[in-house]
């Protein structure tokens, strides 16, 4: 397992998609972080204890979709380039693979996630300093031991996502178009009739973990996760089934 | 051993491969003969349990599944150009060396050995076919596996390469391990197998060793030229042998050369000339797949 593991995450780390999806977070915290945050921050921003904050939400938030595409990588281009057959032949047990991808995508949604989750109010601080606005950032209120877990919860969430989409779908076009149409488009038109229990749709219930949503029925970040948690745990068990019992091409 | 056993597989109303047992014996090039459509990459991904089917295939009186390391058993060319095109050569070998827990220096040794350390480090997305297969050896032979699968790993190599690939089967074969190779290459095929399985319609026609294979073919014939040609064809006719006339022989086909000229002595007829005329490999596969080619082409229609 563990070098079914090793291989999964050289697999992540030896494409140049993943490089170009941390190149383009990386863009995007510059360009809403360093510029339109920091360094466009008015001095209303600037006194708001929860700034940086908001600014981890935000990106989190924004960023996740992106992050999780290297887990959806992972998997769709084992079928894409049929490497599946050497994947499944080195191993003696289709489970071991298929949670071999799993771990390697949990991993690296969570390094992706921290990345992000340091990066962002570093580049906002340093966009506000970089500006030299007077008085500069006041005192944040972060709340670190929450918000971490949120944090790390909503990012893996978001992996787990696209893994299960591109587990059942397996075609890569159709899996990258389905995890941007499926919030976009699904889960809004679905929210519409659902009003206030939408909260209970993957995708609101994940963003709900780290921001309340005032238009949801109100929980708590914790039986937001549980809701969202039910989602991975049902899929990832679906897509166990069927990666048992399709065959391999 | 591999020894396939009751192998099936069927896509909703079409039978692909339909109770097909066969072994691979271990220190021989066993090929994997069937036109096109005869269920041969499906029956090599059944005994690899790629894909799901009914039946079991045991290497060395065990399934796949219950070796710890797999890739140490089995190495796989099913297809030339599986791998991600932007991974480089070596990359693309370390990952499967990894998966298999092969150590990673094992990736320079078949590098090397099948011709590609100079391009080890570009991506293999604009390789040519050959080198493809040259890639998918390597993958294929990184465990040191004590069988290889191969699906058509001639395809797209020049006739260098093809005569690699052929010493290469065959050197592997008696090292002691297993190969199991299709091909449509059949002179090539002739030249490297030791036994041959032919399926048609999924199912299994013939397994048997080439010289088996060829002998039983009607194309297989004796060719006599006697003293007295005429006693000769009287024999001949005694025995039932099916025999044509020549210009100055008989070619009789339904006997050895070794029952004729036994025949021929008893009956004092002196020869002069006794020569086995075998048929090729394609004769015999023509023959023998004749009522299963799914894939025909027309005749001489415009």
């Amino acid at each position: 397992m563990f070098a079914a593991v090793k291989s999964e995450i050289r697999k992540i780390l030896t494409v140049r998609s993943t490089y170009a999806i941390l190149a383009i977070t990386v863009l995007l915290l510059g360009l809403f972080c360093f510029y339109a945050t920091g360094w466009r921050a008015t001095t209303g921003q600037l006194l708001n204890d929860n700034m940086l904050k908001n600014v981890i939400q935000q990106a989190i938030i924004s960023t996740g979709l992106l992050g999780s595409l290297v887990g959806l990588l992972l998997v769709t281009n084992e079928y894409r380039y049929n490497t599946i057959m050497y994947t499944l032949t080195a191993s003696n047990n289709r489970t071991k693979s298929l949670f071999a991808k799993l771990i390697a995508t949990t991993a690296f949604s969570l390094v992706f996630t921290l990345f992000v989750a340091i990066a962002a109010p570093l580049l906002t601080i340093a966009g506000v300093a970089a500006h030299g606005v007077n008085p500069g950032l006041s005192p944040q209120h972060l709340q670190l031991s929450p918000l971490f877990w949120q944090v790390l919860f909503v990012g893996w969430g978001y992996s787990m996502f696209s893994f299960i989409i591109a587990m059942i779908l397996r075609v890569q076009v159709g899996a990258i178009s389905a995890i941007f149409l499926f919030p976009a488009m699904v889960e809004s038109l679905l929210a519409l009739a659902m009003k206030k229990d939408a909260i209970y749709l993957p995708y609101n219930s994940l963003q709900s973990v780290l921001i309340h949503n005032d238009a949801f029925k109100p929980v708590s970040y914790g039986a937001a996760a549980a809701i969202a948690t039910v989602y991975i745990v049902g899929g990832v068990i679906i897509s166990w089934i069927l990666f048992q019992k399709r065959d391999a091409q | 051993m591999i020894k396939a056993e009751h192998l099936g597989k069927r896509y909703r109303k079409k039978i692909a491969v339909e109770e097909l047992s066969f072994n691979v014996e271990t220190g021989k090039v066993t090929g994997f003969l069937g036109p096109n459509g005869a269920g041969k990459s499906t029956t090599m991904r059944l005994m690899l349990g790629l894909d799901r089917g009914t039946g079991t295939t045991t290497f060395d009186d065990k399934p796949l599944g219950q070796y710890a390391r797999p890739s140490q058993i089995v190495g796989i060319l099913l297809e030339a150009k599986a791998f991600h095109p932007g991974r480089t050569a070596r990359n693309h070998l370390e990952v499967l060396a990894e998966a298999g827990d092969i150590p990673i220096r094992r990736v320079e040794e078949v590098l090397e050995a099948v011709g590609l350390s100079s391009v080890a480090n570009k991506r293999p997305g604009k390789f040519s076919l050959g080198m493809s297969q040259r890639l998918g050896i390597a993958a294929a032979i990184l465990g040191r596996p004590k069988y290889l699968l191969l699906d058509e790993p001639a395809n797209g190599l020049d006739p260098e390469g093809i005569a690699w690939l052929r010493q290469f089967i065959k050197d592997y074969a008696d090292k002691g391990n297993a190969v199991f190779v299709s091909s449509h290459l059949l002179s090539e095929m002739a030249q490297m197998a030791d036994n041959v399985v032919v399926i048609g319609k999924g199912k299994l026609i013939a397994e048997t060793s080439i010289q088996g294979i060829i002998s039983k073919s009607s194309h297989a014939s004796v060719f006599v030229r006697a003293s007295n040609l005429s006693k000769l064809e009287r024999l001949a006719k005694q025995h039932n042998w099916n025999f044509d006339k020549t210009e100055n022989g008989l070619s009789i086909t339904g006997a050895t050369p070794d029952e004729i000229g036994k025949e021929a002595f008893t009956e004092g007829i002196i020869i002069l000339e006794l020569a086995s005329r075998g048929a090729s490999l394609e004769d015999a596969f023509l023959e023998l797949t004749a009522d299963s080619e799914e894939y025909r082409a027309g005749k001489g229609k415009k």
